[in-house]
């Protein structure tokens, strides 16, 4: 099973609760919602009793749930999509044919509402009643579509397949989609978002890879009941994948770690002059808000971050050359910042994960009419990568205190990059940072009057200033009139 | 024990195992039985996909889960041909895995140019023989394991047991020999390689056992559908255990990345880092560090100039050695701090830190970290030789280091790097003997 990833049971009324004020329409309503789940789980559970269904044997249910507990107490939240192993999940799905409707409701009330973790109350009670009421649809299902439950000890490969595997697959998607269709509710009534969507986005961050549960689910069962091996097929076929499942927990830690050490790295580098502190931290943040507005997702969202928090790390090769304290912008300022792109490239060239952020920090000097650095590209011709780098740093360089003038406002910054719209940035990716700011309003950054009289002057290769010098100091580029 | 003769007696070991397969296999060849062919070919196609899709541990291991799983579950399982006894049949299954299993590594080879390693061959062809020496030759109580086992039909879950126990015993030895024939590469001890070993790989092989006895166990019931059907779990798992080496990877190659922005910069001669970084591990590993402390060990070395980036301009030639001792430790300490400010490189500070702390300081005060006094050393030495190490080049630069010995430099260190560089052919014997440590 999936848990909110919208946060809706475990933080989102918590949030509400610690750091708004209660609340109450919302959280009253959630709690009838929880309660509405857990209702109906007790009625189909009490229903099918009544309608003659064989009792489970508890001796397995038992088994079930304690090993269900254990998945959901080792559940990694923040997993990349397409790639979670969920061993609850598996077991869950397991419990359709070796328990049946009945017995799956209790395993999956259990499961989460025994998981050995801090968790609130609520969100222990909402993910136990969604699971338990997944167990029983899952259940129904399976015995609709013909499924022999419990099974006997003898049964023929067909039987197997059409009265197991088939069964299980139907019901196992049926449990999947009520999942989803579950958190979607709390999500509208937490978030405001509308269940349908939020449903369906739960739905596709699980990816092809959920699928894989329900074929081990059936292993399981194959080994348990009609191989014969019994309980000892725990270990045989969960030992396994329980080994994955905290493999990937571990995965999911070091990347974290991995992307911290760089942002930390990168902003240790910075320190060395108080204009340049936190900018590349700050355009990262631009860019991605910027790459999602435009639709950049999943691994490319990664590497556009990376491609950002790094782009001006080339700078450390320049910065011994650059000409200091001078009023006026140089020739030899211009020609030995113009290296910096390429230089930060020849460093990072070696890193496999960064091999497709690189056009994005090769080019993010460039600009549409042809005329920036290194490789005078023009309009589409520049990676999208660095034309989201070049607005997000023309941006955060207008909003920031300079030696030598003020901080923009945001709108002014705006009005300001809307300008160059054409000639030096992409407008569309213009637009879509105007989009992403209305939404969540900009900071400028200010240092103190007394930083800035002790620093003298220093220019700042960002500024969009710099850039039309630039451009009046290259070569007209060939084929533009 | 020596490599070469560790090598050779492995191949000889694997040799004489096919040999005495092919001998006793042989009438089963003349005679393969129709219904039986669908599972043998189940079988070797499952470990010729297993070995050319091949996962790299942590450390640069290379270890094919699902053909070594495949491979034993084939050793185990009941239905092999031939009317003949229990022997005979065990090496059918010791051929046919070296078959298959060239053939994999040859379509590996033919994908992504990694060569076919004889020592691999040989190892997957000993954990094999063991398996079948366990379950169906060695006579327990006047018949094999695997007919007794196979009289089990109410106790299956004792007979996966001791399938497991098989498989666990055949690893074992598997992974016994790996550990001898890594320190043995690597000059490291036996010990230390051992245990690093197994955290670097014993999830995935308990993994692996497991799964083998449940092809094996499930056999019986499904047939060869079963072979890649019960896979699918530890598919998974070496899924999981890609994308952690990949992210592994990625770490490795940040820190090279940033070991270059002092050589960009100007700061250092290029691959200076670099090379104080590899020579440090061989040092560190003769002075019997774990795996671990070496990996901390090489990312402080490949950062231990980093706080040169907080100078205003380069030094010229940028060797740290020629600057004077207070800049020395001053660019320690900006080293340091940069790195105090992460949480992961954090304990790569106080090595860093004390790069340049002379070794009478560290009797004084409180004892150096022994990565800092390797780093001191082994810096030192790279700054006087820059990257020509001539045997002329490597003897003056020990030479005048010899002077310093004691003072500047730890002398348990500097003796390992002498060794080191002895073992390495970078220096003669006449030079080693001279320098009289």
């Amino acid at each position: 099973m999936t848990e909110p990833r919208t946060s809706a049971a475990s933080h989102a009324p918590s949030q509400g609760r610690v750091r708004r004020g209660p609340a109450p329409a919302s959280s009253w309503l959630v709690s009838a919602y929880i309660a509405l789940l857990t209702a109906l789980l007790v009625t189909v559970a009490v229903l099918e009793w009544r309608s003659g269904i064989e009792t489970p044997r508890w001796f397995v249910v038992g088994v079930l749930a304690l090993l269900g507990a254990l998945g959901a107490s080792l559940r990694e939240r923040e997993l990349g999509p397409s790639i979670g192993v969920s061993f609850g999940t598996v077991v869950l799905a397991a419990a359709l044919p070796l328990t049946g409707p009945i017995g799956a409701a209790v395993v999956g009330y259990l499961n989460y509402l025994c998981a050995w973790r801090p968790q609130r109350l609520r969100a222990r009670l909402f993910n136990a009643s969604m699971s338990g009421c997944m167990g029983a649809t899952g259940g129904i299902v399976y015995v609709v579509m013909g499924g022999v439950t419990p099974l006997p000890a003898e049964v023929t490969p067909i039987r197997l397949l059409t009265g197991v595997a088939l069964p299980l697959v139907v019901g196992y998607s049926v449990m999947t989609l009520l999942n989803c269709l579950l958190i979607g509710g709390m999500a509208r009534l937490v978030n405001g978002v509308p269940a349908l969507s939020a449903a369906k986005r739960t739905l596709s961050s699980l990816g092809p890879l959920y699928f894989t549960h329900a074929l081990i689910a059936f292993l399981f069962v194959v080994l348990w009941v009609p191989a014969g091996v019994g309980l000892f097929s725990v270990v045989l076929i969960l030992g396994p994948l329980l080994i994955a499942q905290w493999t990937l927990s571990r995965d999911a830690e070091e990347r974290r770690s991995h992307s911290r050490t760089v942002t930390t790295l990168v902003a240790a580098l910075e320190t060395a002059s108080p204009y340049s502190e936190g900018h590349s931290g700050r355009v990262a943040a631009l860019s991605s808000r910027i790459g999602r507005r435009l639709g950049i997702t999943g691994e490319h969202a990664d590497e556009l971050h990376f491609a950002a928090l790094l782009h001006d790390i080339g700078l450390v090769a320049v910065a011994p050359r650059l000409p200091q304290g001078e009023e006026q912008i140089s020739v030899d300022y211009l020609a030995s910042i113009g290296e910096h792109s390429e230089a930060g490239v020849r460093m990072l060239k070696d890193i496999d994960f960064l091999r497709e952020a690189l056009p994005g920090i090769l080019h993010h000097h460039e600009r549409v009419d042809g005329r920036g650095y290194p490789s005078g590209l023009v309009g589409e011709e520049i990676p999208l990568f660095a034309r989201v780098i070049a607005v997000a740093d023309a941006f955060d360089s207008l909003t920031a205190t300079r030696s030598y003038r003020d901080p923009l406002s945001q709108d002014q910054a705006l009005a300001e990059l809307r300008q160059r719209s054409g000639t030096q940035l992409d407008g569309h990716v213009v637009e879509a940072l105007a989009s992403v700011l209305s939404e969540r309003p900009w900071q400028p950054t200010i240092i103190a009057e007394h930083v800035r009289e002790a620093h003298g002057t220093v220019h700042d290769h960002d500024d969009p200033r710099v850039s039309d010098l630039y451009a009046a100091w290259s070569p007209h580029p060939d084929g533009v009139a | 024990m020596n490599r070469l003769t560790l090598d050779r007696a492995v191949s000889l070991l694997a040799g004489l195992i096919v040999l005495a397969g092919l001998v006793l296999a042989a009438p089963v060849f003349l005679e393969l039985p129709g219904e039986t062919r669908v599972g043998h070919a189940a079988f070797m196609l499952t470990i010729a996909a297993g070995e050319t899709w091949r996962t790299s541990v942590v450390g640069a291991r290379r270890f094919a889960p699902v053909a070594l799983a495949a491979s034993l579950a084939w050793a185990m399982t009941p239905h092999l041909p031939g009317p003949w006894l229990a022997d005979h049949r065990g090496g059918f299954v010791v051929v046919g895995t070296l078959v298959a299993t060239v053939l994999g590594m040859w379509v590996h080879q033919r994908r992504t140019g990694a060569p076919i390693v004889a020592r691999e061959v040989a190892l997957r062809v000993i954990v094999v023989g063991v398996a079948v020496l366990v379950y169906r030759v060695l006579p327990v109580g006047g018949s094999t394991v695997c007919m007794l086992v196979e009289g089990w039909s109410e106790q299956r879950w004792a007979a996966a047991l001791v399938m497991v126990g098989t498989a666990v015993a055949a690893m074992t030895a598997y992974l016994t020999l790996g550990v001898m024939l890594r320190a043995a590469d690597h000059h490291a001890r036996l010990g230390h390689t051992l245990t690093d070993e197994v955290s670097a790989v014993g999830p995935l092989a308990v993994a692996t056992t497991l799964t083998a006895a449940v092809i094996a166990i499930a056999y019986e019931g499904v047939g060869p559908v079963g072979v890649p059907l019960f896979l699918v779990p530890l598919l998974l798992l070496q899924l999981a255990v890609a994308r952690q080496s990949a992210i592994r990877q990625a770490r490795q190659q940040t820190l090279q990345a940033l070991s270059r922005l002092t050589e960009q910069g100007g700061f250092t001669p290029p691959g200076h880092s670099a090379r104080v970084a590899r020579l440090s591990v061989l040092v560190g590993r003769r002075l019997g560090m774990h795996e671990r402390e070496l990996a901390d060990l090489e990312a402080a070395a490949l950062l231990h100039d980093l706080g040169q980036v907080s100078l205003r301009r380069p030094i010229p030639g940028g060797a740290t050695l020629e600057v004077s001792p207070l800049d020395q430790r001053r660019i320690a300490q900006a080293g340091a701090a940069i790195l105090a400010r992460t949480t992961e490189l954090a304990r790569l500070a106080p090595v860093v830190a004390d790069q340049a702390t002379p070794a009478r300081r560290s009797d004084e005060l409180t004892a150096t970290p022994l990565g800092a006094r390797i780093i001191k050393v082994v810096n030192s030495y790279d700054d006087l030789i820059g990257g020509h190490p001539d045997h002329d080049a490597v003897a003056a630069a020990l030479a005048r280091m010899r002077l310093s010995v004691g003072d500047e430099y730890d002398p348990q260190v500097f003796r390992a790097l002498c060794a080191v560089l002895h073992r390495d052919k970078q220096m003669s014997s006449h030079a080693y003997a001279r320098l009289d440590i």
